[in-house]
């Protein structure tokens, strides 16, 4: 990995691992970069919310955990050679790599509800970008709030969340950009 | 049991005992409290003091609570939340949907406003 700092975590598929593990993400962080108040919350959320995915989805394989720090972000990559990402929209199962080759420029519906959409806009068949949509103000009627939350937390806590499916090895990379300064939010929307 | 209740005249305070508020323990959580509303519970205060970190399977469970009070005609509010709870919930907007107060005390002293 070509960054100027980085450390690998491994996460072996235990729940009684997974805080540890991210706390032991967060302190290699304190320890080798500064970072506004705000950066730190925002990587824990996603340390946990990445591994709580693998936990949940990846069918038991061995989980690599990435953490660098180049260009002033933080960049944090999850892998592993379990289950491809299934996200289920409008009854029908979206599951990676997609078939057929003019996939480019699809956005798929993840989560509705509350005034926002999490789309995946889909770049080519093995990559999707996580884009954060504002469609209006929060849910008056909670009845219809989401209940699904990972991905979400995921894509508002960072300037920048992809999926990748690697055909070759068959291995899953999710990649989340978090700038080290907070105010710095400013790719959230495909450009 | 993850929830310790205490009553308080008509108001129900639960307290989650666990530190960390995971995959692991959501589903016991969300059948606990689905108990507590089916139980009779109106105004009831999740007690969030003890909880180091919640995730987001967690979240979903107190959404589908959220859910099962109103067509009960009960009311969930949440108290005790550290900053980086609060945090998760103004991240994702959850705190449009709750009530949030810092402790039970000013919870229960909300009841009926």
């Amino acid at each position: 990995m070509a960054a100027s700092i980085s450390k690998q975590l491994i996460f072996n598929y235990a729940a009684d691992e997974l805080y540890p593990l991210v706390l032991e993400g967060v302190h290699f962080l304190q320890q080798k970069t500064a970072m506004e108040d705000g950066v730190l919350p925002k990587v824990k959320l996603v340390l946990m919310e990445l591994l709580t995915n693998a936990l949940k989805h990846n069918g038991g394989a061995q989980t690599e955990v990435w953490l660098q720090v180049d260009k002033g972000n933080i960049i944090i990559k999850k892998t592993d050679k379990g289950n491809p990402l299934v996200i289920h929209c409008g009854g029908i199962n979206h599951e990676w790599p997609l078939p057929g080759n003019h996939q480019a420029g699809r956005k798929v519906c993840i989560y509705s509800g509350n005034g926002s959409n999490l789309n995946a806009a889909v770049k080519n068949n093995c990559l999707v970008q996580f884009l954060v949509e504002e469609t209006g103000p929060e849910e008056t009627d909670l009845l219809r709030l989401p209940e699904h939350f990972g991905l979400m937390i995921i894509a508002r806590a960072c300037s920048r969340f992809a999926y990748e499916f690697d055909i070759d090895t068959c291995t899953n990379t999710f990649t989340a950009v978090i700038p080290l300064t907070d105010s710095t939010i400013n790719d959230k929307y495909d450009k | 049991m993850i929830l310790q209740t205490n009553k308080h005249q008509d108001v129900l305070v639960v307290t989650i005992q666990v530190k960390e508020a995971n995959l692991t323990v959501s589903e016991k959580f969300k059948i606990e409290l689905f108990a507590h509303i089916d139980g009779g519970g109106k105004y009831i205060i999740v007690n969030f003091e003890e909880v180091t970190y919640v995730d987001s399977s967690f979240l979903g469970k107190l959404v589908s609570a959220l859910k099962h009070a109103i067509t009960n005609k009960a009311e969930i509010v949440v108290a005790g939340l550290n900053k980086d709870i609060l945090g998760l919930f103004q991240l994702i907007r959850l705190d449009k949907a709750f009530k949030i107060f810092d402790s039970t005390d000013s919870a229960i002293a909300n009841k009926g406003k």
